[in-house]
């Protein structure tokens, strides 16, 4: 009997050896390996920075992933637009062009350059009212994405997250990031399963404080929760401080447009 | 843990190495040009230095300092090649080495022993091909490494090395000046010293958000610097690579006819490389080696796209083969491939990230104008009043920004400086 068992985990090993051997080691793995492991193994995903390096290490990857869809929710006041825009800016460095999508209308162009975003590689697409123009906002967006934006962002309003109009078309915008491996977030407060079921990492934010300053809020405390994760390990979470640009002056960059 | 190697007399190794003469560097030598011109000195032997002759000084100053020092030009060309050398070098030694722009060199010694054994060997290394001794440092970031490098130089003329514990950083950035020490823009090093900010500890103390409410994002660098933080990785160099493939004629032939049937060969050949390797070519260099030893004839031809397969490289090489004039019997033919790059790249292209593309952005947002109006995308510019009254922001938001047209904006940027507009005047 011991012999058969011992045979039969022998023929397993050998088997589980080929597999690995000829289609790679992330292939086939024993779910109790004992290798501690910060990231699923295999090809990681390549990664943009957020900014806020606590945030970063929270992922697992260094960043957000690219081509693949993140969101970050939270209720009103919670940081998620303080956090996407510190995104921004880093992703608007590294891209000719960036996206942003402001179908909750509350983009502030200032604030993005105060955090250093190159204002003069933001494509801010607005449409007229958010209830019917939904559909042509990501079409409109689905055409930049192939022709060539280097970074998607998505301002969800309240509850639109939940449309029945809204998954199949995100579903195809997501698609098209994917294809061209630019980093794609949303925002919002709160999301449908099937937006949820096609994240890689979804954020969750919620204030914790503010940093006040001689009376003055120059500041938030914000506790973020990495409520899903593909790319590294879930159920992590961290508290930030996001001080809010008012004390310095960050000048905007705008050589490329002078030039 | 990354070791900083630091060579801070270059363009003098270069010159004596150029020059060949070792004598060189064992007398008042100064390297940056002549006295009369209008330069600051770039190098100066030990012996000059005595006088009291450093790098940055103006070469007038320097001949006042020490008359009787010779005075040389700096010769870029030969310390770039004495750097790729170096380079070359302290790559055999380890595989992940960066040269920097400030003529420093960084190198992960993860995995390679005893990290100051192996400092000992690559000082060996550059003592022997500098002829003088360089300033090592040790520690777990870029920064920190260069900075305890930068102590190492200015302890003693010998070569030293100082290492920085894993978990000390802080405490050993802690005493240094932030003048001397932090590579950031020399306008936030006045506004730290207008705030008494003096030492690496003064700024290390200070919380995160209100170093970057007061000084920005240039701020929040210097304070995670001063943290002793560099989250900056290591940018290995990768080495050039070449493929070569040559055949012997015999008989040497003067006939366009077979010398095609053996560059076919030759070309099989490297496509079988290439596949294997993944890699993609984009010059090919084709070498002829006459009978009678002249001199060798040889054609470049750089590709527009790269090649990865036998087939891809035929039709060019076919090309160049076919527009020899070949005159005197050939006796060898040799093929090279240069310009490497991922054979995936290519093919890859359409699934890209496409950040370059403006012009097809641009038009993209054209026809999304046309169709939806020119409200749907704009592209925000921040305003004089917004951008100049620091803490005193416009309430009204039309008072801050006004938007720009991205159309104009991307196709201004993706068009050439200088490039006319089809059928227009210049703008």
């Amino acid at each position: 009997m011991a012999l058969s068992a011992l045979s039969r985990e022998t023929s397993l090993d050998s088997a589980v050896g080929l597999i690995q051997a000829r289609f790679g080691s992330a292939a086939l793995q024993r779910a109790s390996s004992p290798v501690p492991r910060e990231v699923v193994p295999g090809i990681l995903p390549d990664a943009v920075a957020t900014g806020i390096p606590e945030v970063d290490a929270l992922v697992g990857v260094g960043g957000l992933p690219t081509g693949r869809l993140s969101l970050c929710l939270g209720s009103c006041g919670s940081g998620r637009t303080l956090l996407a825009y510190r995104f921004l800016a880093a992703v608007s460095e590294v891209s000719a062009a960036v996206l942003w999508l402001d179908l909750g209308r509350q983009a502030d162009p200032w604030l993005m350059g105060r955090l250093g975003t190159r204002l003069d590689r933001l494509l801010l697409l607005r449409p007229p009212t958010v209830e019917t123009d939904i559909r042509v906002a990501l079409e409109a967006a689905l055409s930049l994405v192939r022709a060539g934006v280097g970074g998607v962002f998505i301002d969800l309003p309240a509850r639109a997250g939940r449309s029945q109009a809204w998954d199949p078309m995100a579903a195809n915008l997501a698609a098209a990031c994917a294809r061209a491996a630019i980093p794609f977030l949303v925002l919002g407060e709160a999301m449908g399963n099937p937006l949820r079921y096609a994240a890689s990492v979804v954020l969750g934010m919620e204030r914790r404080g503010w940093e006040e300053r001689h009376g003055d809020i120059t500041g938030v405390r914000l506790a973020v929760t990495v409520e899903k994760n593909k790319v590294g390990l879930p159920g992590r979470s961290t508290e930030v401080t996001l001080a809010y640009p008012l004390g310095g002056f960050i000048a905007p960059r705008r050589e490329d447009v002078a030039r | 843990m990354i070791l900083c190697c630091l060579v801070p007399e270059l363009p003098l190794a270069a010159l004596v190495l150029r020059e060949g003469d070792v004598s060189l560097a064992h007398r008042p030598v100064v390297i940056g040009g002549l006295p009369s011109e209008r330069k600051p000195v770039r190098a100066a032997t030990a012996e000059a230095r005595s006088f009291g002759i450093c790098a940055g000084m103006p070469l007038r100053q320097a001949e006042q300092l020490c008359p009787q020092a010779l005075f040389l030009p700096a010769d870029p060309r030969a310390e770039a090649d004495l750097a790729r050398h170096l380079l070359a070098g302290l790559y055999a030694l380890a595989p992940r080495v960066e040269l920097a722009e400030g003529g420093e060199a960084y190198i992960e010694v993860d995995g390679l022993g005893e990290p100051m054994e192996f400092a000992a060997r690559v000082a060996a290394y550059l003592e022997r091909r500098l002829l003088s001794r360089p300033a090592l440092g040790i520690a777990s970031s870029k920064f920190v490494a260069r900075t305890a490098a930068e102590l190492a130089a200015m302890g003693s003329r010998g070569a030293s090395v100082r290492a920085v514990p894993a978990g000390s950083e802080r405490s050993f950035l802690a005493p240094l000046s932030v003048a001397d020490h932090l590579p950031v823009d020399p306008g936030l090093i006045g506004r730290l010293k207008l705030f008494g900010l003096r030492t690496m500890a003064d700024l290390a103390r200070l919380p995160l958000a209100s170093v970057e409410a007061q000084f920005g994002a240039e701020g929040l660098r210097a304070l995670r610097l001063a943290r002793g933080e560099d989250t900056s990785p290591l940018v290995p160099w990768d080495p050039p690579q070449r493929m070569e493939e040559s055949s012997r004629l015999d008989p040497p032939v003067d006939n366009l006819t077979p010398l095609l049937f053996v560059a076919r060969g030759l070309v099989d050949r490297l496509g079988t490389r290439l596949m294997e390797g993944g890699h993609a070519a984009t010059v090919i260099r084709l070498s002829l080696e006459l009978e009678d030893g002249e001199k060798p004839e040889e054609r470049v031809l750089r590709l527009r796209a790269p090649m990865s397969s036998a087939d891809e490289l035929w039709q060019p090489v076919q090309g160049l083969v076919q527009h020899l004039a070949v005159t005197v019997p050939v006796a060898r033919l040799q093929m090279r491939l240069t310009g490497f790059c991922p054979a995936l790249s290519r093919q890859m292209d359409l699934l890209a990230r496409q950040d370059t593309r403006l012009e097809d952005i641009a038009r993209q947002l054209t026809v999304l104008s046309d169709t939806h109006g020119p409200a749907l995308v704009r592209m925000p510019e921040l305003l004089p009043a917004a951008t100049t009254g620091g803490a005193l922001v416009p309430l009204v938001e039309e008072r801050r920004h006004h938007w720009l047209d991205p159309v104009e904006v991307l196709s201004a940027r993706s068009r050439p400086t200088g490039r006319r507009r089809p059928g227009g005047r210049r703008p």
